[in-house]
């Protein structure tokens, strides 16, 4: 797993409080101020700008980005500033519910909240290691670079996603409730998913070297779409109009949201989503955005 | 004002050779269930697809396709007041999650014997989204497709359509 980079200025270890500093400055916001900070806590629909491929790498699938629950505040000096995006996650044990997740074996709270807890800290690592930087224009305040800075968080209430843990060995031989396949963690836009804690890839066990499960699941927790290519059900894949007007296909396979080879979000294109946030919390709240470029 | 849960009601009975085929469904439901978010049950309002036994051989083994993941059999279509119809089927999660169908392998330990096949509407969250499902009528529609694709006993489940309420 790689490290954040050590010459980075970001700060990776926002506590709650820091959230809430935030949340306070947010609240006092004037519209159309360039040293303010916006926040946007809720839903952010479908931009519509991800399409997802059929195998042909051309015809999209009809899967475009997912809506997602999330907290994203934007602030600035006037001239650089953060863009954070926090994200409260209640975990629900359903290690025993063998009625909705057959092969479930149960774990207790104490093990399972030891397991949970390594869970955010992975998610960060993968995601604030390249780190994605925004460079905003707007009429009012020129240009402004901001950090992106990725914050996941357990909570007990006032979450944005609720996840079902459970513990089955790998993927598992029959389905869930769902009729999707026991073992295998997914998310359900908007809000809601389940972890396999029994997966060899989750973060929760003790083998740090292969810790992308839930980093990936958290790419879809941002409205992003699998890329691996995959013939056999059609899927070749996907394809991101940006801000500033730019497009790309793409059919990876080794990134973080393919199968995963490279554990950490490096391309340009997983911010998409989160750039688009961006610009609405800025737009909703008096900012003209002319250009957003994902550094 | 429709208590929930209501019973499950039939509607196809058909004979495969030597199995006798019935689906029946919870025709009323409310969000929470159709939804996936209930707590309690998640099979207190689903489909099930009974298989009984009138003459397969004890122990014989044969193919089953359940119309599962819901996104390559079921679509849903909201009945609007004008008496229009608008499909809100989506699929909220890719193939690669759900598998494609697969047969599975089924035998009867005896005559007479009915082996079920229960699809909770948790599973509807895998193709409408949460937004879509609000109070009103639906037609839910099943595709056709080989339900025994082989043997003896192999035949096609025809496409239906069942109406359902969400309260």
């Amino acid at each position: 797993m790689s490290k954040p980079s050590s010459s980075t200025t970001v700060d990776y270890t926002a506590r709650p409080v820091d959230i809430t500093q935030l949340r306070n400055r947010a609240a006092s916001a004037t519209p159309g101020c360039c040293t303010c900070a916006y926040r946007k806590s809720g839903r952010f629909g479908s931009f519509n700008k991800i399409h997802q491929l059929r195998a042909d790498g051309v015809t999209p699938n009809g899967q475009r980005d997912s809506s997602w629950m999330g907290e994203v505040i934007v602030e600035s000096d006037g001239t650089r500033g953060t863009v954070t995006v926090f994200t409260a996650i209640k975990a629900l044990n359903k290690t025993s519910d063998t009625t909705s997740y057959p092969e479930t074996t149960a774990l207790n709270e104490e093990d399972i909240a030891a397991r949970i807890a390594k869970i955010p800290p992975a998610i960060e690592r993968a995601w604030n290691a390249r780190p994605y930087r925004l460079k905003i224009t707007d009429a009012q305040c020129g240009e402004r670079l901001f950090d992106v800075i990725f914050i996941v968080r357990m909570v007990q209430s006032g979450e944005h996603f609720t996840i079902d843990f459970v513990n089955v060995p790998g993927m598992g031989t029959t389905e869930d409730v769902r009729r999707i396949q026991t073992g295998r963690s997914y998310i359900i836009p908007p809000d809601r998913g389940k972890f396999n804690l029994g997966d060899p890839r989750s973060a929760s066990d003790n083998n740090a070297s292969y810790d992308c499960l839930e980093p990936h699941e958290y790419g879809h927790m941002i409205g992003l779409k699998d890329e691996y290519l995959d013939v056999p059900h059609d899927r070749g894949g996907v394809k991101y109009e940006f801000p500033d007007g730019t497009r790309e296909t793409v059919t990876s396979h080794d990134e973080l949201m393919g199968i995963m080879k490279i554990q950490t979000a490096r391309p340009p294109r997983y911010c998409v989503t989160v750039a688009y946030a961006a610009i609405a919390v800025l737009e909703s709240h008096g900012c003209a955005v002319t250009d957003c470029e994902i550094l | 004002m429709t208590t929930l849960p209501v019973p499950l009601q039939l509607a196809r009975g058909f004979d495969c050779g030597s199995v006798h085929v019935e689906l029946a469904y919870t025709p009323v439901t409310d969000r929470a269930h159709v939804t996936g978010r209930a707590d309690g049950d998640p099979f207190r309002d689903r489909f099930e697809i009974r298989l009984t036994n009138r003459g397969l051989p004890d122990g014989m083994v044969f193919d089953y396709q359940s119309p599962t993941p819901l996104q390559f059999f079921f679509s849903v279509v909201r009945k609007l007041k004008d008496g229009s119809l608008l499909d809100v089927t989506a699929p909220q999660i890719d193939a690669h999650h759900t598998g494609r169908p697969q047969p599975r392998k089924m035998s009867f330990a005896r005559a007479d014997e009915t082996l079920t096949d229960r699809i909770s509407y948790f599973a509807f969250s895998t193709i409408v989204a949460d937004e879509e499902l609000v109070r009103g009528e639906y037609l839910v529609r099943i595709s056709g497709f080989e339900m025994l694709p082989a043997g003896p006993s192999a035949c096609r489940f025809e496409p239906i359509e069942l109406p359902l309420t969400i309260v």
